[in-house]
This record gives structure tokens, C-alpha cells and sequence, in this order.
């Protein structure tokens, strides 16, 4: 995704602007990878093949997100196993 | 009617299903529309978009109900939102009318649609057409973010659309607008065919009565409501053999078809009236 749609993007769920953390770019400068976090309410929104997965809670696939998080070097937050908050 | 939370999940299941086997179905599937093939399907709910420009086959899944795009009046350099954008059919035809100096920007609830819309965007070379994996319920955009909004036969899908339609207000810039393509009723359903959640991933039983959806459009707020265009649908009998009697099957038929396809119209007014 574009830089610039980083700007238009906010959380889900309580609207506020996201800080974003980029871990792969292409040769046109878009982001293929990285991360998106609430600063209100401490969720996170991966970039995963360049698309923003903003799915509230309960329709997220931790399954799948877990790996791609550790390969960033992140960890979920253990004790709020059903929420997508990260372990700082 | 089965929970808000498990009719999205069945939703999601579906047409993430269909945008991995990259096949048509989804509003009327083809297995009840009796046919994969694309022509039959396209007879009875989607309109032909093949001679509009901006139009990519690979996008078509032949999901939609309508050509919101046809009635959006899109102008150069808008930025336009399509929510529930599938593998980015209207998306496409959106940009050719944005041009390279706007944005479209489609959301949609399945993974799997959006990485498809992805590829066919980079395929089609469209750098200002961008997707994210999000649900209409909760809009991860910006307030007053786009000129247009469009959504071609989605809203049906989403268990609260009061919520979906106040969120549409939030990202609309005051003065823009959204034109809406989706399934409304004009009768009542046969109470089986109601509660058929999979009559629900194919948009039918999730589908407001006509003035009662109007009515949430007021109610959050919009101005100038229209309705553009309308057709009523016809199910063919072999999907109501599914759930009724061959004498049901006559007696539904026989009545004007209490299920239409709608384009409506409105604007989010230039200033906040309170």
C-alpha cells in the first residue's frame, strides 16, 4: 500500500490515528509489510502482501497473524490472549 | 435469524471461498441459479458492465446487483470508496473516471477478496487503487475522507446497517455523496426463505423492506435521497424447490416479486443542520 493511504486510515474501532512501524518495502516505496497500532486502545493492525487487515477483534485469524508477528520480532500479549494487543 | 457474529463469519466463509476458486456466485449462487455459467447468472441480478470503460474481466465475478458506478457521477480527481469491493470490479470502472489524479479506495471483509483485488490492481497497473481487509460496521477510514461512496449489493450482507450507514456519513467529506446498488424488499418473505442464513450469503434474507431502508438513510442523516434505479428479481424455481413446496414455489411466483434490486442516491449535506 501506498504511504500516503496511511493518512487516511484510522482505528476500527475507536477512530484514532495509528502510528505505523514499516518492515518491507518495494522498489516504488509502498509498504509490503508492516504494522499499524491504536495508541488509544493498544490494538494492532498488521500489513500483510500490502493490504491492512482491520477486522474488528472477533473476525481476525491470530492463527495465522502469529507467525508473521514473530517474524517481525513481536509478541502478543499473553495475558489478553483474545485481544490483538502486543507485548512492547 | 442466527447471530449477528455468525452470519458475518458465514458471509465471510463464502465469498472468501468464491474469490479463491476465482468462480461466480455469491448474490445468487451459481449452484441455485442452476448453473456456473456467467450469462445465466448475470440474467438475474447483475447488470452488464462488459461496455463500460475501466472494465476488467478478472474482476467480475459477477457478485454485484446493479452499476452503482453508472449513477455515482465521479469526477475527476475524486477520491471514492466502495465498500464490500470483491476483487475491485467497481473499483476499476471508479478509477477510470477518478483518472490517475484520484484515489479509490475498497474495503471488504474477506481476505481473500482483497488480496485478489490487489493482484488484479497491479495487474492493471492502477497505483491509486488501494484495498484494505475491513468491515462496514467499523470503517477503518478517516471522517470526511471520500467525495463518493458506492457499494454494489453488500449492504444486505451486514447484520446492523444503521451502523453501516451512519459510518458511510463519518467518512463522507460534507457535500459528497454515495450512490448504492443492493437488494431491498417490497413484500413480505416466506418465513423459511427468512431464516436461511445461506439465502443470506446470497443477499436475499438479509435484505431491509424498501421504505424501512430509506428511512435509515434519513436517519443518519443524508439529503437528497433517490432512488436511481430499480428492477425487480426473479428466483428462479429451482432455488425455491430448495426451500419450499412445489405449490409454495407456484404461489411465490405467481405474486409480483417482493425482491428488487435498488440504486439509491444522497448527499451529506454541504453544513451540519444541528
Amino acid at each position: 500500500m501506498k504511504k500516503s493511504l496511511l493518512q487516511k486510515l484510522c482505528c476500527p474501532i475507536d477512530k484514532n490515528d495509528l502510528q505505523h512501524r514499516v518492515f518491507k518495502e518495494d522498489e516504488k516505496g509502498e509498504i509490503i509489510e508492516g504494522l499499524l497500532t491504536c495508541p488509544a486502545c493498544g490494538r494492532y493492525y498488521p500489513i500483510i502482501y500490502g493490504l491492512p487487515i482491520m477486522t474488528p477483534d472477533e473476525y481476525r485469524e491470530k492463527p495465522l497473524e502469529e507467525p508473521v508477528l514473530k517474524k517481525w520480532g513481536l509478541n502478543l500479549k499473553k495475558e489478553n490472549p483474545e485481544k490483538f494487543f502486543l507485548d512492547h | 435469524m442466527k447471530n449477528a457474529e455468525a452470519i458475518k463469519q458465514q458471509v465471510n466463509d463464502k465469498y472468501s471461498q468464491i474469490a479463491r476458486e476465482n468462480r461466480n456466485g455469491g448474490c445468487c449462487e451459481p449452484s441455485c441459479c442452476g448453473s456456473n455459467d456467467h450469462e445465466s447468472f448475470d440474467t438475474i441480478m447483475s447488470d452488464d458492465y462488459t461496455t463500460l470503460q475501466g472494465y476488467q474481466p478478472e474482476a467480475d465475478l459477477g457478485l454485484g446487483c446493479g452499476l452503482p458506478t453508472q449513477f455515482a457521477r465521479i469526477s475527476t480527481g475524486d477520491t471514492v470508496v466502495d465498500l464490500g469491493s470483491g476483487a475491485g470490479n467497481d473499483c476499476f470502472v471508479a478509477r477510470h473516471l477518478t483518472g490517475p489524479e484520484g484515489k479509490v479506495i475498497g474495503i471488504d471483509f474477506s481476505e481473500d477478496m482483497v488480496a485478489k483485488a490487489r493482484r488484479n490492481a497491479e495487474k492493471m497497473g492502477y497505483d491509486n487503487v488501494v484495498f484494505v481487509n475491513g468491515d462496514l460496521e467499523d470503517i477503518p477510514l478517516e471522517a470526511q475522507t471520500a467525495d463518493v461512496v458506492i457499494s454494489n449489493c453488500v449492504l444486505n450482507l451486514v447484520p446492523n446497517k444503521m451502523q453501516v450507514m451512519t459510518e458511510i456519513y463519518r467518512i463522507l467529506k460534507p457535500g459528497g455523496h454515495f450512490s448504492i446498488s443492493d437488494i431491498v424488499l417490497t413484500g413480505t418473505l416466506p418465513e423459511v426463505l427468512q431464516q436461511e442464513a445461506e439465502m443470506y450469503a446470497g443477499c436475499v434474507a438479509g435484505a431491509l423492506q424498501k421504505e424501512e431502508y430509506l428511512l435509515h438513510f434519513r436517519a443518519a442523516g443524508f439529503t437528497q435521497l433517490m432512488i436511481q434505479k430499480e428492477k425487480p428479481i426473479t428466483l428462479p424455481d429451482e432455488m425455491l424447490a430448495r426451500y419450499l413446496s412445489p405449490t409454495e414455489v407456484q404461489h411465490f411466483q405467481q405474486q409480483d416479486s417482493p425482491i428488487v434490486s435498488v440504486t439509491v442516491y444522497a448527499e451529506k449535506p454541504k453544513s451540519e443542520a444541528f
